[in-house]
């Protein structure tokens, strides 16, 4: 199949503001222990005689989205109402941004170097606009009722639609990583897609045939699925030469996606200018040029201050910009471990040794898991070689899992667990100690000595090493083990 | 302060007329302590938390507002006022009439009535906690076991005799805002609040002789008046007295953060003694289009007559204007009217509040049904008239057809007054421009309820003719009564100069 993809998106973004789009109520839904219908004012709820005002603070999130997507923003900008029926919808209408929103025609820049596509590709922004969330429906299934959750009434949202710009499913992705962490970045949204702080909405064709919008996907693994399926179904649908539905909602279901609703049901949504909430209106040369004092460096200028400060590559770099606390952390072990202490940058020891404990421990990274000056300490111990590389390694993992020795006295801690070098230093006769060590380990485990050996599995080279380095309580350097065990095995072939 | 009318005798006016919706209880009267406040009344579309607010309608039957709107706030407030019950309305202040109402007709005081259209009060009390703003608040309905924590609110409400004869003279009370204006016809208030969204006080102040002001939109803050259609409600004040609608005025002309469309404090042109330079007149604009051809020739002469006689008593000088989108008014404001009605109502589904139907089936789903049994045949009409307008059908050719003419009738408007429009400061000031406008508030005297009733719908709407070009201008304007029973004119002001209408009736009645 060569038929050319085109896909545009609608994303749905609740800013984190303190305070609610058109009331006083709390915007508290990322808190999933709020109370339902505990942050609602009678404006959320629709109560006869409640008016909306609008809350500047959304307007100050919503501008620095548009600036960072280079958007033309709108002296003049206005509300609208979105009229349908839904439980859950209160005033029985939406309010949004339909006929005057508050920015278009921007752009965002995919790249080879940051998001990793094997090309460059510039996704043309379409509008932004303001708009309610609404509340939320829990279906009973078994009583037949719904519940209704108004705590999500009048959260703020943008709307942001893109042009159908993209052409693969990699940039799709690549787009809403990079949306994501370009509004947490501004430090406007959560940037979750799982909690529903972001929803993206898929607009899919192929080959200038009807598109077909996806809705209610959850997740980018979800999206990307749906977008395969969805491909590969089109392009089968026009094989067999028969027509795509024109404009057609789909939803997906974990395998497949299936029809929600097609033309002749389609919602009119008798828009109206709304009556009573008055224009915005900006003097944008003066309001813009202090968002853009407000706005953090980019993305990309962040991550290449990091790779110049910091002598770090891409890859590095891009696990440190996934965590904020993260890089944080990482600063602060620099400038202590590099700028003070004058020893080499511990970046593979922040991102493959730490990292690794923390995930193989199931953990989420905090900078208490392992204070700075203590790891400051370990490294410096390596330094002087008081502690080997591998006993390092073992004592850090140790101190992941142990929050009770965090804070102890590292030097302690390494002569507790018999791991100081320095204090037992190996002797002159060091060489004919390793040799001795190396030669009981392979007599006593002649099964492995076999695989290596007879069955050519040189890997479980490791496990002897291991074993030598039990034998010697670690004190001698695990590449000493290998070097002699290395010798010993080849005399054997 | 007129003398107060106790209880019994309230109640007795009310069978008659069917004024009130809630009369609250205790009834604040005859004590000398209470002799100095003044009574007032307050249009049942207004939040109030002491009786239930309904807008007449079935579908907010017994629904409490835990929010009392900035109006009755602030008169409550001023300990001048006591508000002793609210009054009936077209259902969600559609027509004007007040015979579109779920609780029974309001009729008019000036006409005999011979049979009671109240059979009797149902006394009802409910309770709310002390101090507390909370929306899951409960309001208890039955005495709470430790009334201490809680305020006790009691009200009388009558209950309609479903055989009731309306006197065969009786004529429309006008509406919508027919119970304020016939409860300060009968004399049971000193003053009464109401809403004017295309003459809802203009029209019943002059059915009934009384004076009915409607100040310029967002002078009085809307915050918890249901809304009909928000870019054309106003609230305004129906009285006997000129003097005392200027104090109430002054008293609710203040700025209020919790409405947005509520003019900004800046913008407020104050009061004034005196808004003529010395030895000059009045510039007085008769504008062409509202010389109509069914405008009964009774109203035209009375017209004249008022005119001649501030002439002659060199109060004004009269100059005829021109403002030709007055002829295409009507059906620019039933389009807009109906389309922001139709959006407003959708909020009653019945699931949060109000009336709800528990009925409904696989093909009509239960807010269907609540709402069809919920409101009235004309409530139904206007949200079907306006989600027409809105639909993708009707959005340009009616609409944004009607959006545009109301704009070139605001342009038009603004053109003849010499004084400067507050909202538009830079437009060029008409220097030969005139003062006022003085126009009936009415084309006839009000029409007999028994051929009210068998009217075509739209040519009751044509009563309103002459009270809507104002409203879609949303210039002040008051009725002022003259010329005998049931006659009244308006006088109209550029946007802002809302003292300048009251100073400038004030003259005039010193004059007449």
């Amino acid at each position: 199949m060569s038929h050319q993809l085109k896909v545009g998106l609608e994303i749905h973004t609740q800013l984190k503001t303190a305070r609610k789009l058109f009331s006083l109520s709390h915007n508290n839904t990322s808190l999933l222990s709020t109370k339902p219908n505990s942050e609602v004012s009678f404006f959320d709820v629709s109560l006869p005689g409640t008016q909306p005002l609008l809350n500047p603070e959304v307007l100050f999130c919503a501008l620095k989205c548009a600036v960072a997507m280079n958007c033309q923003v709108h002296p003049e900008s206005r509300f609208d109402r979105k009229h349908y029926f839904y439980g859950d919808q209160p005033l029985g209408y939406q309010i949004t941004q339909r006929y005057h929103a508050l920015a278009n025609d921007g752009w965002v820049k995919l790249t080879r170097r940051y998001d990793g596509l094997p090309e460059d590709r510039k996704i043309r922004i379409e509008q932004i606009q303001i708009e309610q969330d609404t509340g939320r429906s829990l279906y009973r299934l078994e009583e037949g009722t719904t519940d209704i959750d108004f705590n999500r009434s009048n959260i703020p949202l943008i709307e942001m639609v893109t042009k159908p710009d993209f052409s693969s499913i990699e940039q799709v992705r690549s787009f809403i990583k990079k949306y994501a962490r370009m509004l947490q970045n501004l430090d406007v949204c959560t940037g979750e897609l799982e909690t529903g702080a972001i929803r993206v909405d898929v607009n899919v064709n192929v080959d200038e045939h009807p598109r077909v919008e996806l809705k209610n996907i959850p997740t980018t693994p979800a999206i990307v699925s749906a977008l395969r399926y969805e491909y590969t179904r089109q392009c089968k649908v026009i094989e067999s030469g028969e027509k795509v539905a024109d404009v057609e909602t789909r939803g997906w279901d974990g395998k497949k996606t299936y029809r929600l609703r097609s033309k002749e049901d389609a919602i009119d949504y008798r828009y109206m200018p709304d009556p009573e909430l008055p224009a915005i209106r900006l003097d944008t040369e003066d309001v813009l040029a202090g968002i853009k004092n407000t706005m953090p460096p980019t993305i990309e200028q962040q991550m290449d201050d990091l790779m110049e400060n910091f002598e770090l590559k891409l890859r590095d770099v891009n696990i440190l910009m996934s965590n904020p606390k993260l890089l944080q952390y990482y600063v602060q072990l620099y400038a202590e471990v590099v700028g003070h202490l004058k020893l080499e940058n511990p970046i593979n020891w922040v991102v493959h040794d730490l990292l690794g404990c923390i995930s193989k421990s199931e953990l989420d990274f905090s900078s208490d898991i392992l204070p700075v000056r203590q790891f400051a300490t370990l490294l410096s111990l390596v330094a002087d070689k008081t502690l080997t590389k591998r006993n390092a390694k073992l004592l850090l993992m140790h101190l992941v899992n142990n929050s009770g020795d965090r804070n102890k006295p590292l030097l302690d801690l390494v002569n507790a667990f018999n791991m100081n070098s320095k204090k037992e230093s190996v002797s002159g006769d060091e060489a004919s100690h390793v040799e001795e060590i190396c030669s009981l380990v392979l007599k006593n485990n002649q099964n492995i000595v076999h695989d290596i050996v007879d069955k050519g599995k040189s890997g479980k080279i490791n496990f002897l090493i291991g074993q030598c380095m039990r034998e010697c309580h670690g004190k001698i350097d695990a590449q000493e083990f290998r070097v002699v065990l290395d010798k010993q095995l080849a005399a054997k072939i | 302060m007129s003398k107060a009318v106790p209880l019994d005798q309230l109640k007795q006016i009310n069978s008659r007329y069917n004024i009130f919706t809630s009369i609250r209880l205790p009834l604040q009267n005859l004590s000398s302590d209470h002799s100095t406040k003044l009574r007032a009344s307050i249009k049942d579309n207004f939040c109030t938390t002491k009786e239930p607010t309904t807008c007449s309608s079935r579908i907010l039957d017994g629904y409490i507002s835990p929010f009392d709107s900035t109006v009755a706030n602030i008169l409550e407030n001023s300990g001048s006022t006591t508000i002793i019950g609210k009054t009936n309305l077209d259902e969600f202040g559609m027509g004007n009439s007040t015979l579109n109402s779920h609780f029974g007709p309001t009729l008019n005081p000036l006409y005999p009535q011979k049979h009671d259209i109240v059979c009797g009060y149902t006394e009802n009390a409910f309770w709310t906690l002390k101090n507390n703003n909370s929306i899951n608040a409960e309001i208890l309905h039955e005495k709470p076991k430790d009334p201490s924590r809680y305020l006790e609110h009691r009200y009388l409400r009558p209950k309609h005799r479903t055989d009731y004869k309306i006197d065969p003279k009786m004529r429309i009370v006008g509406g919508s805002s027919g119970g304020a204006a016939a409860s300060v016809a009968s004399n049971l208030v000193d003053f009464a609040i109401g809403s004017d969204t295309g003459g809802s006080i203009r029209l019943p102040a002059c059915y009934t002789s009384t004076f009915g002001y409607k100040p310029s939109y967002g002078r009085i803050s809307r915050w918890g008046l249901v809304p009909y259609a928000q870019s054309l409600d106003t609230v305004g004040i129906i009285s006997k007295r000129i003097e005392l609608i200027s104090q109430i005025f002054k008293q609710l002309d203040v700025h209020d953060k919790n409405d947005p469309t509520s003019l900004a404090s800046n913008k407020r042109i104050g009061d004034k003694d005196r808004w003529e330079k010395d030895g000059e007149k009045f510039k007085v604009g008769i504008p062409i289009e509202f010389l109509l051809s069914d405008m009964r020739p009774g109203i035209r002469k009375v017209w004249s007559r008022f005119l001649g006689l501030l002439r002659n008593c060199k109060l004004i000088d009269i100059y005829p204007i021109s403002i030709p989108s007055i002829k295409i008014a009507l059906p620019a404001y039933y389009t807009l009217v109906t389309a922001e009605a139709s959006s407003n109502l959708s909020r009653f589904d019945g699931i949060r509040y109000g009336y709800r139907s528990d009925k409904f089936s696989d093909t009509v789903p239960e807010f269907t049904e609540t709402r069809y049994r919920g409101f009235g045949k004309e409530v139904r009409r206007r949200i079907i008239l306006g989600t027409f307008s809105l639909s993708s059908y009707g959005y340009d050719s009616h609409f944004m057809k009607a959006m545009k003419l109301r704009s070139r009738l605001v342009n038009e408007f603004n053109s003849v007054f010499k004084d400067r429009h507050v909202l538009f400061p830079n437009d060029n000031i008409n220097a030969e421009g005139v003062d006022f406008i003085i126009c009936p508030t009415s084309v006839s005297i009000p029409p007999l309820v028994c051929n009210y009733s068998k009217m075509r719908v739209v040519d009751s709407y044509l009563n309103d003719v002459l009270t809507i070009p104002a409203s879609l201008a949303g210039i002040p304007t008051l009725n002022i009564p003259f010329g005998g029973e049931s006659r009244g004119f308006q006088i109209m002001a550029q946007y802002g100069y809302d003292y300048k209408v009251l100073y400038f009736a004030k003259k005039v009645l010193e004059n007449l």
